[in-house]
């Protein structure tokens, strides 16, 4: 069984959906915390290059 | 209530990855012409009056283009603008703004062809620091009685000057640009500098400058004529607005703030976009001079359009059903009398900065009375407001009560729990996934999650969440499909999208607005206005 400090070590949250007592998280916050993880290890694959894709040579109207 | 009609533009940026190292990088505008073959070869599209790069779709709503002439060097100039048809009420809304994303998005996927990938960004920043957004367009009453009679007065006057101030400074610009901004650019790759970027934001501040006198014109007209009375009500509302329907950004000095536009806003009133931010913008009006065949005459009406350009896009549904069913709500309550003694604020452009910057909420600035208020505090007062109004001229309007309860529900959470609004709000969301990111990532790292959050891909963090079910779903997959192609009824979209339908059924040429149509078939041409209600 996961707890708030076992998902705070690898980088997950179990804010959303946690019993008070933090020791059970619910499907969704699982799912969430996963996600979160996904995210932090594709936002260190080249960041600089995505950056630069991502750029337009002015501002909207 | 929350039954005039509102529409929303949306800015999108185009990202490209080449599909050799290298390789060259199509030009935005090429990609934008590859999108609008394919949306064709879908389905019928009618050319827009305003130009050869807008165009309107089955649905009644438009795209077009976006570059101006300054930035024509640049291939990485110019971004995609989609607009919703004209719609009433938050859900309809919501129906419509999805449908065009994703209509949109799939399209311009495919726009690389053999040269790389394109993938749209729902986002109001892109990686140098530019802004786009989504601007509100609400139909309101722009003045009564004698201050009606006077902007209809001041109104061709005023036009004129502030069009010919606003000309004069382009030409100033468009000459000065290429002999300023070229050498300077020049130069500075001689020290490692991208000219691209140096020639842009030397551009940048050109036209800002040149365009100074008649936005400053501009500003004056339209604050002393144009929607006074619900401006004055609706400012601070629009202003504290942001805690609910801010994405979220990272700044360039690593700071988190709600808003990415809040720091750019100069003024209340702007009659042009470019390089000059507001919270209210006339562009129309100029638009209306330029163009009066479609939109000369709704300049004059009682009724028309007011245009909100204080917003920022939103990936989160619930957070964009907020900002505009909020806003609908506010307005009705506003020109019902309800709000007369609506917080006014002392300086509301530094509030909105200080509300911005502060993802805390704590953060408070002076009412004119003096008082020292918060962005939820505001907010509250208006939602109570709203409350007893509807409680005494509305009960049991459903739409305008789950308005209400959401908004009461996400206030309580946003002063009690933020932790609840994960995959509702989007700047609490984004601050959840750059909090699980760290610690260790860097500044590079912490900028990439703060854009690819507006990813409109399946690699998108926002559409991973939805996908997931953890971000819930306001409008329903069958009603955005729908959406595609049927307009919304009792609106000049549904009259816009039957000539559009119509012409490529018979094979007759239409030119398409958000007035008129210029319709040419057997029977020759004629102009057909766009009023169904």
């Amino acid at each position: 069984m996961e707890t708030k400090q076992s998902a705070k070590a690898r980088g997950g949250s179990l804010k959303r959906g946690a019993r008070p007592d933090g020791v059970e998280t619910s499907p969704e916050a699982a799912a969430l915390a996963e996600i979160a993880r996904e995210v932090r290890d594709d936002c260190r694959v080249d960041p600089k290059a995505y950056l630069d894709e991502v750029r337009v040579a002015a501002s909207g109207e | 209530m929350l039954d005039r009609l509102v529409g929303l533009e949306t800015e999108y940026v185009l990202r490209f990855r080449s599909r050799r190292p290298g390789g060259r990088r199509v030009p935005n505008g090429d990609l934008y012409g590859r999108l609008v073959n394919s949306l064709r070869a879908r389905g019928p599209l009618a050319q827009s009056v305003a130009g050869e790069d807008s165009w309107f779709v089955a649905n009644g709503g438009g795209l077009k283009f976006e570059r101006l002439p300054f930035y024509g060097p640049l291939p990485r100039s110019g971004f995609v603008e989609g607009a919703t048809p004209e719609c009433r009420g938050p859900v309809e809304i919501l129906r419509y703004q999805r449908a065009q994303d994703v209509l949109l998005s799939r399209y311009a996927a495919s726009s690389g062809g053999a040269d790389g990938y394109v993938t749209l960004l729902k986002s109001s920043h892109d990686a140098d620091g530019h802004l786009f957004g989504s601007h509100e367009n609400y139909e309101a009453t722009v003045a009564d009685g004698p201050g009606l009679w006077a902007w209809r007065a001041a109104l061709v006057p005023a036009i004129f000057v502030v069009a010919v101030a606003i000309s004069v400074g382009d030409v100033a610009a468009l000459l000065l640009g290429p002999m300023v901004a070229a050498p300077v650019a020049a130069a500075g790759r001689l020290f490692g500098r991208d000219a691209g970027r140096t020639y842009s934001a030397i551009v940048a501040r050109l036209v800002s400058l040149c365009r100074a006198p008649g936005q400053l014109a501009g500003s004056a007209f339209t604050g002393f004529l144009a929607f006074r009375r619900v401006r004055r009500r609706l400012l601070a509302f629009l202003v504290s607005r942001t805690i609910l329907s801010g994405p979220g950004m990272v700044r360039p000095d690593g700071r988190f703030v709600l808003s990415a536009r809040a720091d750019a806003v100069r003024s209340t009133c702007g009659i042009t976009a470019a390089a000059w931010r507001s919270v209210f913008s006339f562009c129309h009006v100029i638009k209306a001079v330029a163009n009066p065949a479609d939109g000369g005459v709704s300049v004059f009406r009682r009724r028309q359009r007011l245009q909100v350009t204080i917003g920022d896009s939103n990936m989160a549904q619930h957070a964009e059903f907020l900002k505009v069913g909020t806003t609908l709500l506010v307005l009705d309550v506003i020109e019902a009398g309800g709000l007369d003694d609506a917080p006014h604020l002392r300086r509301p452009l530094r509030a909105l900065r200080a509300f911005s910057d502060d993802p805390d909420l704590r953060a408070t600035a002076p009412l004119a009375d003096g008082r020292r208020v918060c962005a939820l505090d505001i907010q509250r007062s208006y939602l109570d407001a709203c409350c007893r109004f509807v409680g005494r001229h509305a009960a049991g309007d459903a739409r305008a009560e789950a308005v209400l309860r959401l908004w009461q529900e996400t206030l309580d959470a946003l002063r009690r729990d933020q932790s609840r609004l994960v995959g509702r709000l989007d700047w609490v969301t984004k601050r959840h996934l750059l909090e699980a990111a760290e610690p260790g990532a860097s500044a590079d790292e912490r900028r990439k999650l703060d854009l690819r959050y507006h990813e409109l891909s399946p690699e998108g963090y926002y559409l991973r969440l939805e996908a997931a079910g953890i971000a819930p779903v306001v409008a329903e997959p069958e009603d955005v499909v729908a959406a595609f192609d049927r307009p919304p009824e009792g609106s000049p979209a549904a009259s816009r999208g039957r000539l559009i339908r119509q012409s490529a059924e018979s094979g007759g040429a239409v030119r398409v607005g958000w007035s008129s149509a210029i319709v040419t078939d057997a029977s020759g041409t004629r102009v057909v206005r766009l009023d169904d209600r």
